[in-house]
């Protein structure tokens, strides 16, 4: 047993490093949320920023003009035809070549097409940084396109405490949800809440979601036995801004991005390391000292991450 | 090939000086064929192949049919494979949704069973998708492997990783019915006991998808299948132990190699490998040391052997592919091999085996001998015992291994530092309730959560650890952690940082493919050694000293005029130099600046009277010193390890004991239960050490008794005298 104290002496003390360390008494965090697993903290707030969304009618003549959606149209393929006066997936309709797989194609997507098989095939045919990905939340209400960031005690395998989702309404505002497990006990608590929320999405945008976020959602679903999360479409913004910024400037995170992009430093801001250090603290004294700086990290995240998309997508494909 | 013929050809040559002590013929054993049912596409297949299934294969398909576990023990190339694929695949033919896991020592095993189960597969016609799945697995192909396999081959190592992502593996886990473990006796020591914990996280996950396969176990032949099969799996399996194979006629030749005391055994070995190839007789070679194995291919070569190649290891896959495809096409009549090819990789069979040193075990001796012997045809067997005591002592007594004796495997799960380490992990992959740790382990759960790293929630306690479990407590302390050795910016070879330490410090010389490498630069942290290549007429040791704490006593016995207590203690291991040696003589000791080692193991101690009649004061020291290597050389007779596994020191008053005390103890980190087994056999060990250094015809210690190249004190003091009389009085126990 020394062995293993000494192990995690040394990485809590490592860790707790510029942690607070007056205890205060405990402050209520937001409203109790009760459901069939338990209870969890939950934390509402409004955020008036205006959120970019291209229009549902810019969205087709970039979706039909990508002829490498067609099964069997490569790079080169797709040159030749365009030089050839194909322009559009339409255009190849009657071709004899690719008549077929264009009628399976429009097939598949439905009518009116279903946002779910179009992502379905570009996600088979395109690199994840293609910026028709972008335009895709266009074609869902703006209200089921959730901006999603979640803290962790650590990484993979580790519990999840706080879960953020912002949503857009039509008036631009953003609302911003967190659900907050108030001791690891709450995570189930917090991870029903989180499904249900996502009930009614269909767009999730992250940043870095696909490695992390959502694989910990699903990983820690598995591990409390609950249902799977549902399959949502996902926007990971993380390859779309290596593409656009990668060595433009230092580093590709969600802080550098809102300081060269947008201007935005941080005051009193928490680096992502510390928040394992926090919330032990927050766990041992209850102190709104310690959770408050994390519940203002995480919204910045959130708040951020819509940002972002909306200037990735004014900024057009560059 | 006739061995008769053989040994009168050695016998003729100019260089043979008497060497051969004895030969023993263990006579040939009929096959026990027998009829059994199996499913029309396998037996298509048995038919195509000429393929006869004997009564001990019968025997474990009818257990596995039945839905027991298995342990099968049958010597190397009975068919023990066949024996379990047979049931497994006759299951998945039926039930088209259940699986296998297959978990092997190493990756190049599961490598070579992959091609062995693809052939089962097509001769049936079935689609099964079997699958490697390990650290070499290509990230694109993992997710079709866990959406499709039906047999996935891994190893320890890599299913620790896999468990905490167990919903990938719904499918796989909820399906599974069989769960292979080949190779099993290489799970002893800590691995073994960190193997069967792994198992009960394993099972834990299994029964939540609510799987509960059967077990099969692979072993070479141990002395007590059933016990180890319980320990590791903590379940009761049917042992299967006797082969049914039969073999031809087995010529065993007992080789003094000090009949001629200025050739080398190296030499000596290379010369007799080199007339058998020269008659055309397929012959493998092992040695106890990679070193060994080089040395001894290249002086073949030099004595004009053609076509004989070293093999261990350590080198590139493609290099051991080439001869391991060599010799099952018989184009390499020779090889030279470390204990790397004693079992396991398929090198179909060869006319003769040359055992250069006891390789530690009753178990790889058979294992090794093993190799040689092609259905009924006869195989010749030379064994060439080393200088050191177990060698000499077997030479000596040849009754010892004729008569059939092996070693038992010891294994201990209950170590706590282990069991806490899994505990975490478990709690990692799904929340542990205190109902599921075994009461004695009960202060484990809230230990770990008053050190931060689990916290106790309404379903149980979950991992709440900065760092991954799985990484703050891997398989062993060496999981994942391999030290390249660089020469010219190439990878001469990887081995792990144990190894590197004893075989690659700066200083050391180290040979690879027969050439010599003079090692410059050892970084453990960053996992490299750098090497040149120069030649060089001396080899080098390194020189180890080692102060032991006691801890605490956990069983205590007096026998006569000594006291015997087994515990816990702490060692801490000084790197202190390293000999160059010529010719068998110490021409240098250098100084050696390596990080000491400390650990908790597991130890025993022997406690004397002050004064022993019959034994000067002056001389206790040296007796107390030789009975302690005589100990530890003899050991392995009783428990399956390596004199390497276990360290001891000796004095004639330690100050926890209060008198002359040997301490003997498990020279690896957290322990292993053999010093446990000595403790138990102590008067057995006793009475073989006297036996052995009694019957040595030396006048005061030599290595074939007393002295012991790993000593640290470089073999100062020793009396062979007062060593004699320390072991009769331990030998006499409570007799006396």
């Amino acid at each position: 047993m020394a062995d293993i104290e000494r192990i995690v002496d040394r990485l809590l003390a490592h860790a707790r490093r510029g942690a607070p360390s007056r205890h205060e008494t405990g402050t209520p965090i937001g409203t109790v949320r009760r459901n069939n697993v338990g209870t969890c903290a939950a934390i509402a707030g409004n955020e008036v920023i205006a959120i970019t969304r291209p229009a549902v009618d810019t969205v087709w003549p970039v979706l039909f003009s990508e002829l490498r959606l067609l099964f069997g149209i490569g790079a080169a393929n797709a040159q030749q035809l365009r030089a050839s006066g194909f322009d559009s997936i339409h255009s190849l309709r009657d071709h004899p070549r690719w008549g077929h797989e264009v009628r399976k194609l429009l097939e598949f997507w439905q009518d009116p097409p279903r946002v779910e098989n179009i992502h379905q095939t570009m996600s088979y045919w395109l690199p994840a940084s293609h910026p028709l990905f972008l335009m895709l939340p266009a074609l869902v209400p703006p209200a089921a396109t959730c901006f999603f960031d979640l803290e962790t005690l650590g990484l993979f395998g580790s519990p999840i405490f706080l879960a953020g989702i912002g949503r857009a309404n039509d008036a631009g505002t953003l609302h911003v949800m967190q659900y907050l497990a108030r001791d690891p006990g709450e995570e189930p608590a917090l991870l029903h809440e989180l499904r249900h929320e996502l009930s009614t999405c269909r767009f999730l945008v992250t940043y870095n979601g696909k490695a992390f976020d959502w694989t910990c959602v699903r990983e820690r679903s598995a591990y409390y036995a609950l249902p799977e999360p549902p399959a949502l479409l996902h926007l990971d913004l993380l390859p779309h801004a290596r593409r656009r910024f990668r060595g433009a400037f230092s580093d590709v995170r969600l802080e550098t991005l809102e300081q060269e992009l947008f201007g935005i430093t941080r005051i009193d801001d928490l680096p992502s390391a510390a928040v394992p250090a926090y919330y032990a603290d927050y766990l041992e004294t209850g102190a709104a000292r310690a959770i408050t700086p994390i519940l203002n990290h995480n919204r910045q995240d959130v708040i951020t991450l819509a940002v972002l998309y909306s200037w990735l997508v004014s900024n057009g494909a560059g | 090939m006739e061995p008769a013929k053989c040994i009168a050809g050695i016998k003729h040559r100019g260089w043979y000086r008497g060497q051969i002590a004895h030969t023993a013929v263990i006579p040939a054993r009929p096959p026990e064929p027998v009829r059994m049912k199996v499913h029309p596409c396998i037996q298509r297949h048995l038919n195509a192949r000429g393929i006869v299934l004997y009564r001990h294969q019968a025997e474990a398909i009818a257990a596995l049919r039945a839905g027991n576990d298995v342990i099968i023990t049958t010597p190397t190339a009975s068919g023990k494979t066949l024996a379990f694929n047979i049931p497994i695949f006759e299951r998945l033919i039926v039930d088209e949704a259940a699986t296998a896991l297959y978990i092997y020592p190493l990756k190049a095993l599961a490598n070579d069973q992959l091609d062995k189960l693809r052939v089962l597969e097509q001769a049936c016609g079935l689609t099964l998708h079997p699958a490697t799945y390990d650290g070499d697995t290509p990230a694109g192909a993992r997710g079709r492997i866990k959406a499709q396999a039906r047999i996935i081959l891994t190893n320890p190592h890599a299913l620790h990783y896999y468990l905490p992502w167990h919903h990938q593996w719904a499918r796989f886990f909820r399906n599974l019915k069989f769960i292979v473990i080949d190779e099993a006796h290489t799970y002893r020591g800590v691995f073994g006991a960190n193997v069967a914990l792994l198992l009960r996280r394993l099972y834990r996950i299994l029964g939540h998808y609510g799987a509960n396969p059967q077990i099969v176990l692979s072993s070479a032949s141990i002395a007590n299948p059933a016990d180890y099969a319980r320990a590791l799996t903590g379940r009761d399996a049917v042992a299967v132990t006797q082969s049914g194979a039969g073999h031809g006629t087995r010529t065993i030749v007992f080789w003094d190699g000090l009949t001629d005391p200025d050739t080398p055994i190296s030499l000596q070995a290379a010369r007799v490998l080199v007339h058998l190839t020269e008659e055309k007789v397929q012959t493998i070679c092992f040695t106890r040391s990679r070193a060994q194995a080089e040395l001894i291919a290249r002086r073949a070569s030099e004595l004009g052997g053609d076509g004989i190649l070293p093999y261990r290891a350590g080198y590139l896959p493609h290099e051991r592919r080439e001869i391991e495809h060599g010799l099952r096409a018989g184009d390499i009549t020779g090889v030279v091999s470390t204990s790397a090819l004693e079992a396991g990789i398929d090198i179909g069979g060869l006319d003769a085996a040359i055992l250069v040193g006891f390789p530690g075990s009753a178990l790889s001796f058979w294992q090794q001998a093993g190799r040689a012997g092609r259905g009924a045809a006869p195989a010749l067997l030379v064994f060439m015992p080393y200088e050191d005591p177990l060698d000499r002592y077997l030479l000596r007594h040849p009754d010892h291994l004729m008569g059939n004796r092996r070693e038992r495997i010891v294994i201990r799960p209950d170590n706590p530092r282990l069991v806490a380490g899994h505990v975490a992990c478990a709690a990692a992959e799904l929340p542990v309730t205190a109902g599921e740790i075994s009461p004695v382990d009960a202060e484990i759960l809230p230990a770990l959560t008053k050190t931060g790293l689990l916290f106790s929630t309404p379903r149980g306690y979950i991992y709440r650890g900065l760092t991954r479990a799985h990484a703050l407590f891997s398989l062993t302390d060496l999981a994942g952690e391999t030290v390249k050795l660089m020469c010219d910016g190439t990878v001469l070879e990887t081995m792990d940082p144990l190894r590197a330490r004893r075989d690659a410090y700066p200083g050391a010389v180290l040979l690879h493919r027969g050439d010599t490498y003079v090692i410059e630069s050892l970084d453990l942290d960053a996992g490299t050694a750098h090497a040149r290549r120069e030649d060089v007429n001396y080899y080098t040791k390194a020189l180890v000293t080692s102060t032991v704490e006691i801890l605490s006593a956990t069983a205590r016995r007096t026998a006569g005029k000594f006291a015997a207590v087994r515990g816990r203690v702490r060692v801490r291991e000084e790197f202190v130099g390293y000999q160059s040696i010529r010719a068998g003589r110490t021409v240098a000791v250098n100084p050696l600046d390596l990080p000491p080692h400390t650990y908790e193991t597991d130890g025993m101690w022997i406690i004397f009277p002050p004064a022993i009649p019959g034994i000067a004061r002056e001389d206790l020291l040296g007796g107390l010193h030789g009975a302690e290597h005589a100990l530890i050389a003899m050991a392995p007779l009783s428990v399956l390890c390596d004199r390497d596994d276990l360290g001891g020191v000796s004095t004639t008053l330690h100050p926890a004991t209060q008198g002359p005390t040997i301490i003997l103890y498990d020279e690896l980190d957290g322990g292993a239960g053999l010093t446990d087994v000595i403790f138990a056999a102590l008067e057995r060990v006793a009475a073989a050490a006297y036996r052995l250094v009694a019957g040595c015809p030396c006048d005061n210690g030599c290595p074939s008794c007393i002295y012991s190249p790993r000593c640290g004190s470089r073999n100062r003091p020793l009396d062979k005298g007062a060593t004699i009389r320390v072991l009769e009085l331990l030998a006499a126990g409570g007799g006396d």
